[in-house]
């Protein structure tokens, strides 16, 4: 019981959002062929969840952005909002590899108890504003700047690379193994890089589709090395979900303690 | 006695072709005959790739010739050759074919038209029928070996294959 609740504490200290869902873009297809003035519908749904890819939370599907292959930001054709999910439709009318994301948002985020009673107040805002809101005999008020981004490639035809250069803000994925060419039981390499540059201890969860019908996650756990990369070999072809996130002290200690980046990858693994 | 003498002559024949024959690789597929399920022709690959698995030839591909959009599900091949270049594509795919028996020969020659140079290859075979299954069989090819026989065991899409590497030794 201690330790269970010891357990608890520890997992709230991590970070605010330690305890928030997995949030994922999930797309019909990953790999399509067609002939030169053909346009590809790709339809995809966004959630939130505990179990991989199960459609459990609303999330907005209005703020994703579509980058084409020759590297143009889009927007999806249309989009739908749910209860439990949302869709958004691309055509794909371009060869080339394509990047979805959701709008990457840092967000402030603050907590602090108040004698007397349990638990922690939660604030949507940085430290200074939280604590001009805050009663007076609040105490132990500690903030943090949340970075998320949620993001999957989908490829029409020959694989390309312009989407896959990172932008040099906070935490970013780069794939040095294209996603196109994950495969099950072969090698393959990504890369984490933080403000541009390669980040070593990030931590990365890899859980295959379908963790709702197993006893147990089988999730994969890899730490970055030196050079931000992290190797696996997937021993089953499927779709996955990949978490990543690094803690950071903030440069402004006024307005949050610590940045917390996180990335959500959605990828397949193909077929030998 | 005239059975002997044919016997003999076909020998000599079989002989001489050995000897005088440019080398050449011989795919004997067989497709079987499903009769569970919905039943589509099969989209068939035949290609080699080197030892670092780059590919170097597609010597076959058989599929339906309405548009591209099930070209992804020979999914190795298409990984391999087909997403780099679809007028290639356009080049060498004829139509699929019904159950049955067909002999594939290669030149061992490359996309290109060149021949390979002796080192090892692996020939790999992906059939793959829509409301079906997906099999992948490959035989290592070396050729620098000299000339060899081998049969591949049946799979469910895929018939018992032989392929035969002839005129290499002389």
């Amino acid at each position: 019981m201690k330790l269970r609740l010891l357990a608890l504490v520890s997992a709230l200290c991590i970070s605010p959002l330690a305890s928030s869902h997995d949030r994922w873009i999930l797309p019909s297809h990953y790999n399509v062929s067609a002939e030169s003035l053909e346009a590809v519908w790709i339809t995809s749904d966004v959630s939130a969840s505990n179990q991989v890819f199960m459609f459990d939370k609303p999330v907005t599907a209005s703020d994703v952005r579509v980058y084409l292959p020759d590297g143009k930001p889009s927007s999806p054709s249309s989009s739908y909002t749910g209860g439990r999910k949302s869709v958004f439709d691309v055509q794909l009318l371009q060869d080339g590899t394509y990047k979805f994301e959701k709008e990457v948002t840092p967000r402030y985020f603050s907590v602090y108890k108040i004698k007397g009673k349990e638990g922690m107040v939660r604030s949507r805002l940085d430290k200074k504003a939280t604590a001009a809101v805050m009663p007076k005999d609040a105490y132990e008020l500690k903030g943090s700047l949340n970075v998320a981004r949620v993001e999957t490639y989908v490829t029409r035809n020959k694989p390309t690379d312009k989407v896959l250069a990172p932008k040099g803000e906070y935490l970013e994925l780069v794939p040095i193994t294209h996603p196109a060419d994950i495969v099950e039981n072969e090698p393959a390499t990504l890369q984490f890089v933080y403000d541009g540059k390669p980040v070593e201890g990030v931590s990365v969860a890899i859980m295959k589709d379908g963790s709702l019908y197993r006893n147990k996650p089988e999730e994969i756990s890899l730490t970055s090395d030196k050079e931000g990369k992290v190797a696996m070999t997937l021993p089953a072809a499927g779709r996955y979900l990949l978490h990543a996130s690094i803690e950071r002290p903030s440069p402004d200690k006024s307005l949050a303690d610590k940045t917390v980046s996180e990335i959500f990858l959605t990828f397949e693994a193909g077929l030998e | 006695m005239r059975q002997l003498i044919r016997t003999s002559a076909i020998g000599a024949l079989f002989v001489s072709s050995a000897v005088f024959a440019a080398p050449k690789m011989t795919v004997d597929l067989t497709l079987p005959e499903i009769t569970e399920g919905q039943y589509h022709r099969p989209y068939v690959a035949v290609w080699v790739e080197d030892a670092k698995g780059q590919t170097v030839k597609t010597i076959s591909l058989w599929v339906w010739d309405e548009g591209h959009k099930w070209l992804k599900d020979i999914r190795r091949w298409w990984r391999k050759a087909g997403r780099e270049d679809m007028s290639f594509v356009d080049g060498i795919a004829s139509a699929t074919k019904p159950a049955g028996h067909y002999k594939i020969d290669w030149d061992l020659t490359d996309d290109a038209g060149k021949p390979l140079t002796p080192a090892s290859y692996t020939v790999f075979i992906e059939v793959v029928r829509e409301h079906g299954g997906r099999d992948l069989v490959r035989q290592n090819l070396d050729l620098t070996a000299g000339d060899f026989t081998a049969q591949l065991p049946a799979t469910t899409e895929t018939g018992v294959i032989d392929i035969r590497l002839s005129g290499m030794t002389r």
